[in-house]
Parts: structure tokens; C-alpha cells; sequence
């Protein structure tokens, strides 16, 4: 070996170092770069034949910068995360479930629904009071208006997620085109064999992680180093294309009559619609089908059963005008969103119907006649010429026609005539504009109790009412009947949130650790150790100082060849 | 050896803080709520037991106010008939005193006219009301049960002409119906009304006739006959008029009604009295009749009829005696109700409590425990962070 052989190894040594501290620099400065791998120097002591020794050393060869890196390791941890995106937003939905039930405690729909019966039992100890009455009303109000807002802040949870669907698919078709890029840059950079395109894998790297965050894909890597991504089976990024997904509305009506717009997913120019597998994405389209839902048909299932077993027993009891037939709530509105008391109610609370007894029974174009002298007629039936007297008129059901000009009279204490319901008898206003005639006849119609009305102080219905807390009314079993009370159904559904809720929190425990363990593993073989890179720094140094002192002792030698 | 980064070591610092935190944050949440369960996930099970103890405790609670509003009710019962016990013995008394036979008619007036302020006394009582409710008028609570009425009667269906066929001569009995009465729900009487008993003697008066010897009055019955050819007389000329007081007994169609309260979970019991029960039918001896046939004796001042009185007294007497003893135990199993809904709420209060409620103790003493915990965490951490080769080199 000749000394210039020498300085050319000294060089390459030099150069060597040179390279290796600035791949240290690099892996210092960017120790903290997210998704960034530590390189190394790929080196090997290069050679020549010699015909003396054979192989002959001939410096170092610094063949490549190589990325450490484990792609066993980042598949396993991509899977994970997207578990871990799905676990974590599914715990987050339960959150906000349990957040808007606020139970237990004072302002949520149990203790609405509790007072809501005791209402009942006091109006039962006072049929006749007005302010036990107004109680009842106001406390049916305002368990109607706790269900409004559990099911609207349900709904509207619901249709936050439905917004968040269509930015989480734009996210994915953001992603993928970027991933697709660099699949370009990296199939023009690694040309050779010993090319690496290092920081763009890095990039894309990093970009799958997202990605496999928000939705579960799988990754394959082709000779070339382009990547393909595969989501739920189709191909969402290729070797030289990227097929983005769309989101397409469907209009939604729900029973109570509410529409929105519901999105589905799809790739673009599909006919069918693709569903995530895993990750947030998917977290979201089972929340908002099948997690929320199921919670509002319980909720709803409570509000129609309140609805149809109160009215069913409230339209056989009597109100405090003898009527019957009268509904508690509007039985046209039996979703938990839209429950609310009746009309009649809502005008008159003395229309609630604590009463059992009466029998209404109507009679039509009964004839009767005004006789001679007299401004008062009983409602007798003229044919026979007896004295049946029908009692208990029920009020409002009056109507008086006189038969000579078809005229209806008007009731009233300043119109035609003033009826008393009790004695079913009429008296006349004598000053009336229709002025009514003696020993003319008339035709009335009306609805009487012939059993008699069971009196103010009856208030057996709604003490029937108020037992209605303890009847099973809810869950029908294979034979139809029922097996719970709406509170122990209500608070089954409390349960069962919180049992959900747990569950999600402890799987959410267990793929944070799974995420920890893997994410470890990804650090210990890629990640930058400050410390070793300080040790390299100083050897590598020391390596540069080597090899130039060498150059000098060679540059020596060749000197003492020189002055000769 | 594994390969240690620093962030590594990062990571799992955070992780651990960030762990600390929350167990720090959820005891803070208890120790300001006051309460171990703020939300269905921090116990389900526990949550779903709460939930239903608060049930049961509103519903036994409710119950306890029913039983509470029913006591007082029956309480209020009581001490009206206690009343009328008073007024009866008060009654029977001044029966006795009548029975002397050494008082003259005119002395006999003057009892007569004391056991009439004392029956005006009762017919007030019978008519007690609770918070404006009748006591005794079944589910027709907003009727009374009695009146007294003033009254006036023509007789103008007495036949009066010898020749005509209905005309029976003297004595001729005629019982007085209530023409107005608008609730001729009775069985038919004179056109469908109802008839006129209960007659208080002393206020019957027919002008130009005198009682005892033209005509007699059958006081509780309501039926006058007349005796003589004057009182034809009278009615031929139509000017025989009568005026008379009387106590009429309402026709109230839910004067069985019952009245009810839940006193506990699906026990309902009755708290009211029938006034039949209390007073007797109108086909039997009633209460006030009793004092009536008393009135009519010292009225008519007829020793006969004032001792036998004193048996319609006492059974009338006994009548009330025995709805007391009712309304007695209806009140004793009342108290029990209540002190048993009193104890039942007791017990699941403690146990709501036991459940929702935080145990302050060991709270803080987590709490406690968990700060120093974090803090070892944090001063740890800050050694770990901080540690680098650079320091050295």
C-alpha cells in the first residue's frame, strides 16, 4: 500500500466522521420531531484484492443512512391505536349520555316522575281543592318538560356527531392524498437499492398513524416503496392514485316528526356505501346508529306508556263538570321529545278527572215543551207525559234547537236561557233576543249521568291513578305481559348507562396500556436517546481527530519522502 | 436491556401525573358534592338501588301524608260525634226534668224550648265541615246533609165538597210534601215529591184553628189531621194556610260515597262515616226524630210520650256510640300506619344515604393520600426530567 493510498483512507475516514456526527446532529435536533426515527450510519470496511495479503483494507465505505425502524411493531401499534380511537370516543359518548341524564339527583326525571304520582295522591285526599288540582297540572308539566330535555339534548348530541361523520371523512380523504404524494416522492427517491427515502417514510409513517386513529386500515408495501391503503376492502390509496370517500345525505323523519340529514359514506362514484371497521370514525357511526338510538327508544318507550296507561284509565273517570272521556295527555304526542298534557287540561285543570262514577249517556232531538207561565223547563219526556227528569247534564254537552224556526238557543246567564246541570232543568232569560215563546216546542239535545255523578268528594280515580306507580306497566315478556314499573324500568336504564359507560372506560383502560406498551416498544427501537447521542457525538469526534491526526502522520511520512 | 428514550421516560411521566390527577380530581369532585355518586358510571349498581330507595321513600312519603291528612280527618270525625254525645246527654236531662210530673204544660214549653236550641245545635254539628268539605255527606261533599226550613202548606188538595168522591169527613189525615224540592229522586210521592217529616213542634201554626182541638200534628211523620167540622169549614173557604219549621234531611245522590286514602303501597282505607249509619235512614227512628218524639211530648205536654222518648234518645244515642267506636280504630290502625311508613322511611333514608352519601372520613383521607402520592409523583418526576449526560460532559 502506497501512502497515498494512506490519505485516501484517511480521508475517507474523515469523511465518514463528518457524516456520522452530522446524522447525530440530525438525530439531536430532531429528538423531539413527532414520528421521527434515529438514523444511522450504514458503514462497511471496504477492501481491494491485494496479491500479497488478499484482501486489503482501504478505509471505511459508508454505504447508506438507514432508518431504525420495526414495521412489525408500527402494524401492531396502527391496529391498536385505531381500537384505542374507537374505545376513547365511544367512553366520550357515554359521557355525555350520562352528563345529560344528571341522575341521580334532584332535577332529573326520576324525581319528576315521583312527584308527578304523589300529585295524584293529594289530589285524591282533596278532588275538590283547585290548588291540589294546579299541583297536579304543574307537576306533569314539568316531568313533560324533563323528558323534552333529555331528548333533546340527546338529539342534539346525536346530530354533533352526525357533523363531526362528515369532518372526519374529509380528514381521511386529506390524509390519503398526502400519503399518496409522498408515495410519489418516495418511489422518485429511492431509485437504487441503497437509496432510502428516510424522512419522507418518516412523514408518511406518521400520517398512517393518524389515520389509522380515525378509521382501521391495512397497509401493504410494494417493491417500489409505494404503500397501498386498504379501507373495509377497497382501496383508499394506490401506487399512483387515491380514491376519496364522499359523504352522501338520506333524509331522516323520526316518530315524533323531526328530519335531518343523515349521512352515510361512500368512495366516490360507488353506488353502495362503505362502513368503517374501526377507529373514531366507526365510534361515531355506531354512536349515532345504534348507542344513541337505542337509549332514545327506551326514553320514548317510558313517555308512550305514560301517555297510553294514564289516558286509559283517565277517560273512564269523571272531571268536576260530569264529563267523561277526557284525555290527560295529548294522545297524538307519545314521543319523549313532544309529551305534553291535553288541551283540556292545559285550559282548565278541573278537568282532570279524579272521579269514577257517572254513566254518560247522550240523548239526541229529545222533545220538550215550555209550558204556559213558566220560564223553567224540565227535561221531561213529553211522549209518555211521566215524570222523567234527567239530572246530572254534563256541561258543555247542551244544545236547544226551537223546532217552529230551527233556531239554536245560546246558553248563557246573558243569552237564551241558563241550564242547571244538577236538575237538568232550563230557565229562560226572559229578556232574551231570541224571545221565546210559550207552549213551543223545542228539541235538545245533551249527554246525561242517569247513575248520578259520584260527587265532588269522590276521588277514587285518582287514587286509581296514583296506584298506577306500583303497577307493571313496562317490558312485556313472551306472553304479553309485563314485568317492570316504569321507575324500576327507568332506573334499569340509568343502570345500564352506567354499566356501558364502565365497560368503555375499562376497554378504553386496557388499549391505552396496549398503546403505551406498543408506542414503548416503537421508542426503544427508533426513538433518539439523548444521552448515547451525546456519547456518539463525542466518539465520533474523537474518531474525526483520529483520522486527521493520521493525514497528518501520513502527510509527515510523505515529507520525510520529499527531502530526500 | 431495553433501549430507554427520553421520551419514553416522558410519556410515561405524563401518564403517570396525568393518572394522579384524575383520582385527585374525582375525590375533589366527591368532597365538594358531598356525594359518592355523581353519575350512573361511578357505581351502577349502586345507582340503580338509589334510585329505587328514592322511589319508595317518596312514595312511603306521600303515603305518611295521606295517613297524616286522614288522622285529622278522623280526629276531626271524632270530636263532632264527641259533640253530639254532649248534646244528646244534655237532651236526655232535660227529658227527665220534662217527665216530672208536677210541671205544668206551661213549664213543659219552656224545656221544650231548650230541647229545640239543643237539636238547632246538633243539626249545626251534623253539618260540620272539614277544610269545607262535609263530614257526613259521603262524596256529595259539597252539600249539607241537613237543613232547617221554614215551610208553608195550603192543603189545597183536600177535597172539600161532600160530593165529591175523594171527600172523606172528619178526621182526615193528610201528609205535607216538599213541592220544592228540584231533586225528586225519592220514591214517588204527591208528583214525584219527596215527603216532609220532621216537624218541629212549636213553630206549627194554621190560623183560626188550634191544635189539640181541631187538628193534631204527627210531628215526625209530617201529617196533619184534622178532627173537627171547623176545620171544613176552613178549608172551604181557602184560607187554610199552615206554617211550620222543619229539618229536612238532603237528598244527596253519593251520601254512600266513600272517601279513601292510599295509607301505604296498595293499602287504601276508607275514612269517612254514612250519615245512616250515624243518624239512621228515614225509614227507621233517626236522630233528630228522636228528639222530635221528645219535643212533641213536652210540646203537647203528654207524659206518655215524653218517657217513651227517652228509649228513642238512648237508641239514637247508642247509633253514635258505635260509629265512634269505628271511627276509633279506623284512627288506631291510622297511627300504626304512620309509624310504620315513618319507620320503613327511617330505614331506606339510611340506606339512600349510605349509598349516595359520601363518607366524609375516608374521603379525605384519600384525598390525603392521593396528594402526597402526586406530589412524590412530581417532585420524582422533576429528578428524572432533568437528569442528561449534558450535565456532565
Amino acid at each position: 500500500m502506497s501512502l497515498f493510498e494512506g490519505l485516501s483512507v484517511g480521508n475517507r475516514g474523515l469523511s465518514a466522521s463528518q457524516l456520522a456526527i452530522n446524522v447525530t446532529g440530525q438525530n439531536i435536533s430532531n429528538a423531539n420531531t413527532e414520528g421521527y426515527s434515529r438514523k444511522r450510519l450504514g458503514t462497511v470496511a471496504d477492501y481491494r484484492e491485494d496479491g500479497a495479503f488478499g484482501q486489503m483494507g482501504f478505509g471505511v465505505d459508508v454505504r447508506y443512512i438507514e432508518r431504525v425502524r420495526n414495521i412489525f411493531i408500527d402494524r401492531q401499534l396502527n391496529t391498536q391505536l385505531s381500537d384505542k380511537g374507537y374505545t376513547e370516543s365511544i367512553d366520550y359518548s357515554y359521557e355525555r349520555l350520562e352528563n345529560i341524564h344528571q341522575e341521580p339527583g334532584d332535577t332529573g326525571i326520576t324525581q319528576a316522575m315521583d312527584e308527578f304520582w304523589n300529585a295524584w295522591s293529594d289530589l285524591a285526599n282533596n278532588p275538590g281543592d283547585k290548588s291540589s288540582r294546579e299541583a297536579l297540572k304543574s307537576t306533569a308539566t314539568v316531568m313533560t318538560e324533563r323528558f323534552h330535555y333529555t331528548a333533546a339534548e340527546i338529539r342534539s348530541y346525536k346530530l354533533s356527531i352526525n357533523d363531526q361523520i362528515a369532518q372526519q371523512v374529509e380528514k381521511i380523504n386529506d390524509i390519503a392524498t398526502k400519503i399518496s404524494e409522498l408515495n410519489g416522492v418516495i418511489m422518485n427517491a429511492e431509485g437504487l437499492d441503497t437509496q432510502n427515502a428516510n424522512d419522507s417514510r418518516d412523514l408518511r409513517d406518521q400520517l398512517l398513524k393518524e389515520l389509522s386513529d380515525i378509521v382501521k386500515v391495512s397497509t401493504v408495501e410494494d417493491e417500489r416503496g409505494a404503500v397501498t391503503v386498504t379501507l373495509s376492502g377497497s382501496m383508499l390509496v394506490s401506487p399512483g392514485n387515491v380514491y376519496k370517500l364522499e359523504t352522501v345525505r338520506e333524509s331522516i323523519t323520526e316518530a315524533d316528526g323531526f328530519k335531518f340529514s343523515f349521512y352515510t359514506m361512500r368512495f366516490e362514484g360507488a353506488s353502495e356505501s362503505t362502513t368503517a371497521q374501526g377507529g373514531r370514525l366507526k365510534a361515531l357511526f355506531d354512536a349515532r346508529d345504534e348507542i344513541i338510538p337505542k337509549y332514545e327508544n327506551e326514553l320514548n318507550a317510558m313517555a308512550e306508556t305514560f301517555v297510553t296507561k294514564i289516558n286509559e284509565n283517565h277517560v273512564t273517570g269523571y272531571s268536576l263538570y260530569h264529563m267523561t272521556g277526557i284525555e290527560f295527555f295529548d294522545s297524538t304526542k307519545i314521543s319523549a321529545s313532544n309529551i305534553k298534557i291535553s288541551a283540556a287540561l292545559e285550559e282548565d285543570s278541573n278537568n282532570i278527572a279524579a272521579s269514577v262514577g257517572g254513566n254518560l249517556t247522550p240523548v239526541t232531538s229529545h222533545p220538550v215543551i215550555r209550558l204556559a207561565g213558566s220560564d223553567l223547563i224540565d227535561l221531561t219526556n213529553v211522549a209518555t207525559g211521566g215524570n222523567v227528569m234527567f239530572r246530572n247534564v254534563a256541561s258543555g254537552s247542551m244544545k236547544l234547537i226551537r223546532q217552529s224556526d230551527g233556531r239554536e238557543m245560546l246558553e248563557g246567564a246573558d243569552k237564551d236561557y241558563v241550564l242547571d246541570y244538577e236538575s237538568g232543568r232550563i230557565r229562560f232569560n226572559p229578556a232574551s233576543a231570541a224571545t221565546p215563546i210559550v207552549n213551543e216546542t223545542y228539541e235538545v239535545t245533551f249527554k246525561y249521568n242517569d247513575s248520578g255523578f259520584s260527587g265532588v268528594g269522590d276521588g277514587r280515580n285518582a287514587i286509581k291513578i296514583s296506584m298506577l306507580r306500583d303497577a307493571k306497566l313496562m317490558d312485556a315478556d313472551s306472553f304479553g305481559n309485563y314485568t317492570h314499573t316504569v321507575s324500576e324500568f327507568f332506573s334499569g336504564y340509568i343502570g345500564r348507562l352506567g354499566v356501558e359507560r364502565n365497560q368503555a372506560a375499562s376497554e378504553l383502560e386496557t388499549q391505552k396500556s396496549l398503546v403505551e406498551q406498543l408506542s414503548g416498544q416503537q421508542q426503544e427501537i427508533s426513538g433518539v436517546n439523548l444521552d448515547e447521542e451525546m456519547s456518539n457525538l463525542i466518539r465520533y469526534q474523537h474518531c474525526y481527530q483520529a483520522s486527521a491526526r493520521f493525514i497528518r502522520t501520513i502527510g509527515d511520512m510523505l515529507e520525510v519522502l520529499m527531502t530526500i | 436491556m431495553p433501549r430507554v428514550t427520553f421520551t419514553q421516560i416522558n410519556d410515561i411521566v405524563m401518564r403517570q401525573l396525568s393518572n394522579n390527577q384524575s383520582r385527585l380530581a374525582k375525590l375533589q369532585e366527591q368532597l365538594s358534592s358531598g356525594k359518592a355518586l355523581n353519575r350512573p358510571s361511578d357505581a351502577p349498581i349502586d345507582v340503580v338501588n338509589d334510585l329505587e330507595l328514592r322511589s319508595s321513600i317518596s312514595h312511603r312519603g306521600q303515603n305518611m301524608r295521606n295517613s297524616e291528612n286522614g288522622g285529622t280527618y278522623l280526629t276531626v270525625l271524632d270530636s263532632t260525634m264527641m259533640g253530639f254525645d254532649d248534646l244528646f246527654q244534655r237532651t236526655r236531662e232535660l227529658a227527665l226534668q220534662g217527665a216530672n210530673d208536677t210541671l205544668l204544660p206551661r213549664d213543659r214549653q219552656y224545656v221544650n224550648n231548650e230541647v229545640r236550641q239543643v237539636m238547632l245545635q246538633m243539626v249545626n254539628l251534623a253539618n260540620s265541615s272539614y277544610k269545607g268539605d262535609y263530614l257526613f255527606s259521603g262524596t256529595d261533599t259539597d252539600k249539607a246533609p241537613y237543613s232547617v226550613l221554614s215551610g208553608n202548606c195550603d192543603f189545597d188538595t183536600l177535597a172539600t165538597d161532600p160530593s165529591d168522591p175523594a171527600y172523606v169527613a172528619a178526621p182526615q189525615t193528610f201528609q205535607i210534601f216538599d213541592r220544592n224540592a228540584t231533586d225528586a229522586i225519592s220514591t214517588p210521592s204527591l208528583n214525584g215529591n219527596p215527603e216532609v217529616r220532621r216537624l218541629i213542634p212549636g213553630t206549627v201554626t194554621i190560623a183560626n184553628l188550634v191544635e189539640g182541638t181541631d187538628y193534631t200534628v204527627d210531628y215526625v211523620q209530617g201529617t196533619v189531621t184534622f178532627l173537627t167540622a171547623a176545620a171544613d169549614a176552613e178549608a172551604a173557604a181557602g184560607t187554610l194556610n199552615m206554617s211550620f219549621d222543619w229539618v229536612r234531611r238532603n237528598e244527596l245522590p253519593n251520601e254512600n260515597g266513600v272517601i279513601n286514602r292510599e295509607v301505604e303501597r296498595g293499602i287504601i282505607m276508607q275514612i269517612n262515616v254514612k250519615a245512616n249509619d250515624v243518624f239512621g235512614s228515614e225509614t227507621e227512628m233517626d236522630a233528630f226524630s228522636s228528639v222530635i218524639t221528645l219535643m212533641q211530648g213536652l210540646h203537647t205536654s203528654t207524659q206518655a210520650e215524653i218517657e217513651s222518648s227517652i228509649t228513642n234518645l238512648d237508641t239514637s244515642f247508642r247509633r253514635i256510640l258505635g260509629q265512634q267506636a269505628t271511627v276509633g280504630s279506623w284512627f288506631n290502625r291510622m297511627e300504626s300506619t304512620l309509624d310504620r311508613n315513618q319507620e320503613n322511611i327511617t330505614i331506606s333514608t339510611d340506606l339512600q344515604s349510605q349509598l349516595e352519601d359520601l363518607d366524609f372520613a375516608k374521603a379525605i383521607s384519600d384525598f390525603t393520600l392521593a396528594d402526597s402520592i402526586y406530589q412524590a409523583s412530581l417532585k420524582s418526576a422533576s429528578k428524572v426530567l432533568t437528569a442528561t449526560l449534558m450535565d456532565y460532559i
